[in-house]
């Protein structure tokens, strides 16, 4: 076996070997990471093709027929929801000559039948049918090997998550240290969430990583990127010494991190009258207030006091934001609304990214409620938001900073450093202003990349 | 007015008609606001009860329908949203428009239809490119706009709602920073 980062198994035209790319231990990232094809090329079959992809949300194929179609990397794939109600991801090519066999974003059907020569597939992946299978194929063909390829499926509180990597960890092992928090994000209730609507897609002339890591760990930004919700009053001037109320958690070894909100608990007053707040500013109906207490065992719920994930992405390419932010100026009187936004990092091409976000409601929560949540996530994150405009921008002008000669020797600086906090919850805890937190993301990187045989996937 | 909405075809005035030339008028001085930089203007046309959307779209089967998605949507907007997102960029930093897109709005296939004593129904397309930075290429939307206009006085017209049907269901745009 290959010792990561050894750095012996592939190297760049230039000589130039994957693992002196991310110099972890110098806390350097080389700007190439973000610009070189051939990087972006081996990104597709070390990462994208081994681990864990978000694909979708259960509740966009609610009933047995529906189907969506999505990517893992570069790859077309349909997710279905069979007869039997589980859920299939199967790669949109069909077996024969390999024509797309479903051309729709979305819909019902039970079967998908090839457009160029009529091999039908059912929603499972089956080869159900061949035109004019006798006169053409006699009884040479065997149906049985000739199923649409079928992708690993995991789901997590309704997130749907597939693998090409049959024999690699569980979703739960890939999860890891991040189970427990996400249980606060998207498992708090009985019947827990849904989509607002199909997603917001869009192209961003940007690397993908640069999405995923500022939504890793990146807290410093906020005040100077998205300085205009201070200066038109929408939340209150933040200062440096605020970031100290935010702790980033991470799962260093598998490369997630997030970053955690204020603590909230005030010795003043009750447990009960805490968590009632906390649930609120986490977007819980008040309606099922009660149910999420009876739900969360006691460590959960001591965790969830203190300390509510705001930020995070799961390595590589999904992130969420489960946060509270004012989109009108009766906000800073009354409280910013919560919103979940999810989303997708798709990496197009080593220069374009395609963002796809979605708004996650609860689903017992009010039609008023469930709308104030989805304006929320779309008019601060996503295609107009106002936060993600300013990001979507500056992202876009790094990639064209690192094209040239010059911007591809920069490095990129994580200096700051900062000790772990002893929690006793799962996860390492460091101040928010730790770069380390960062670097996680592009060690783990290095370990994908570095590994030819997928031992670390 | 959602999608579902019928458009008021037997209800349409003649391109001859003055009202047809009042709201032509109106939609290309919006467009003129708009692309220079005249949001404050801009916002003042915009009605108190204000709805504007833009729905998600996806593609789908004809038999699954018209994809055009009535639950989430690229812009979901009322009078308040729309002070934000106008001063924004008019006394913030608000770095997609910072130097500032240069953008053209051509507005056509205008369709005028009287839905009420006070309330008009324009149906426009209109095609936004924007240029950015140095780039030697543009960013292009095209849609559909249906519009609901409220005549406030024999001078004015405010918009009441409008609902955006944008061709793509992936942008291709860096950000929707601009108004349609």
């Amino acid at each position: 076996m290959n010792e990561p980062g050894v750095g012996d198994d592939w190297f760049l035209p230039d000589g130039t070997s994957v693992d002196e790319f991310a110099r972890v231990e110098d806390r350097l990232v080389a700007t190439r990471v973000l610009s070189d094809p051939e990087i972006f090329e081996l990104e597709m079959e070390r990462i994208f093709d081994r681990v864990w992809m978000f694909v979708g949300h259960e509740s966009e194929i609610p009933n047995r027929g529906d189907f969506v179609t999505r990517y893992i990397g570069r790859d077309p794939v349909i997710v279905t929801r069979g007869d039997e109600g589980s859920v299939h991801v199967l790669l949109n090519v069909c077996r024969h000559r390999v024509a797309r066999v479903c051309n729709a974003e979305r819909g019902t059907s039970v079967t998908f039948e090839c457009p160029y020569h009529g091999w039908t597939y059912k929603n499972t992946g089956q080869l159900r049918g061949v035109l004019a299978q006798r006169l053409v194929y006699g009884d040479r063909l065997d149906k049985a090997e000739f199923s649409l390829s079928r992708a690993r499926v995991g789901v997590l509180h309704g997130l749907i998550f597939a693998t090409w990597n049959h024999d690699g960890p569980s979703l739960d092992e890939y999860l890891g240290d991040m189970a427990f928090y996400y249980d606060l994000v998207f498992g708090l209730t009985e019947n827990g969430m849904e989509v607002a609507g199909p997603p917001h897609r869009w192209v961003v002339p940007a690397n993908w990583k640069l999405a995923a890591e500022n939504f890793s760990a990146d807290s410093l930004h906020t005040m100077k990127a998205h300085r205009y919700a201070q200066e038109l009053g929408l939340l209150p001037e933040l200062n440096p010494s605020m970031l100290g109320a935010l702790t980033l958690v991470s799962d260093p070894a598998r490369g997630h991190a997030f970053i955690g909100g204020p603590l909230h608990r005030n010795e003043d007053v009750s447990e009960q009258e805490t968590f009632e707040g906390v649930c609120a500013v986490d977007g819980v109906p008040r309606s099922l207030v009660d149910e999420v207490y009876e739900r969360t065992s006691d460590e959960t719920r001591q965790a969830f006091l203190e300390l509510v994930p705001m930020v995070g992405t799961l390595f590589p390419n999904f992130s969420w934001l489960n946060n509270n932010i004012a989109h009108v100026r009766e906000h800073a009187k009354v409280g910013a609304p919560h919103t979940l936004c999810i989303r997708l990092y798709h990496p197009r091409s080593v220069n374009e990214m395609e963002i796809w976000s979605w708004a996650l409601v609860h689903k017992d929560a009010s039609p008023e409620e469930k709308l104030v949540s989805a304006r929320t996530a779309l008019r601060t994150f996503g295609s107009s938001g106002t936060f993600e405009q300013d990001d979507t921008e500056i992202w876009s002008g790094i990639q064209l900073g690192v094209r040239g000669v010059q911007g591809r020797k920069q490095m990129n600086q994580y200096p700051a450093t900062e000790p772990v906090m002893e929690s006793g919850r799962p996860g390492e805890r460091r101040p928010c202003t730790a770069d380390d937190t960062l670097l996680g993301f592009y060690r783990r990187w290095r370990e994908l990349m570095t590994d030819h045989r997928g031992d670390a996937s | 007015m959602t999608s579902t909405a019928p458009r008021h075809r037997d209800r349409r005035v003649r391109m001859s008609d003055p009202l047809y030339a009042e709201v032509l008028e109106w939609l290309i001085e919006e467009a003129e606001f708009l692309d220079g930089h005249e949001f404050e203007a801009w916002l003042a046309r915009l009605a108190p009860d204000l709805t504007y959307r833009m729905p998600v779209r996806t593609s789908t089967y004809k038999r699954d329908g018209d994809g055009i998605s009535t639950g989430y949507f690229h812009f979901d907007e009322d009078f308040e949203s729309m002070w934000v997102r106008v001063h924004r960029l008019t006394e913030a930093s608000a770095w997609a428009e910072d130097p500032p897109s240069r953008t053209r709005r051509f507005v056509s296939n205008l369709r005028v239809a009287t839905v009420g004593d006070n309330e008009i129904e324009a149906l426009s397309y209109l095609l936004l490119k924007r240029s950015r930075g140095d780039a030697g290429t543009y960013e292009t939307i095209s849609c559909e706009r249906r519009d609901r206009l409220h005549r406030v006085d024999a001078e004015t017209l405010l918009l009441g709602s409008r609902e955006i049907l944008v061709d793509q269901s992936t942008l291709g745009v860096t950000n929707l920073s601009m108004f349609l």
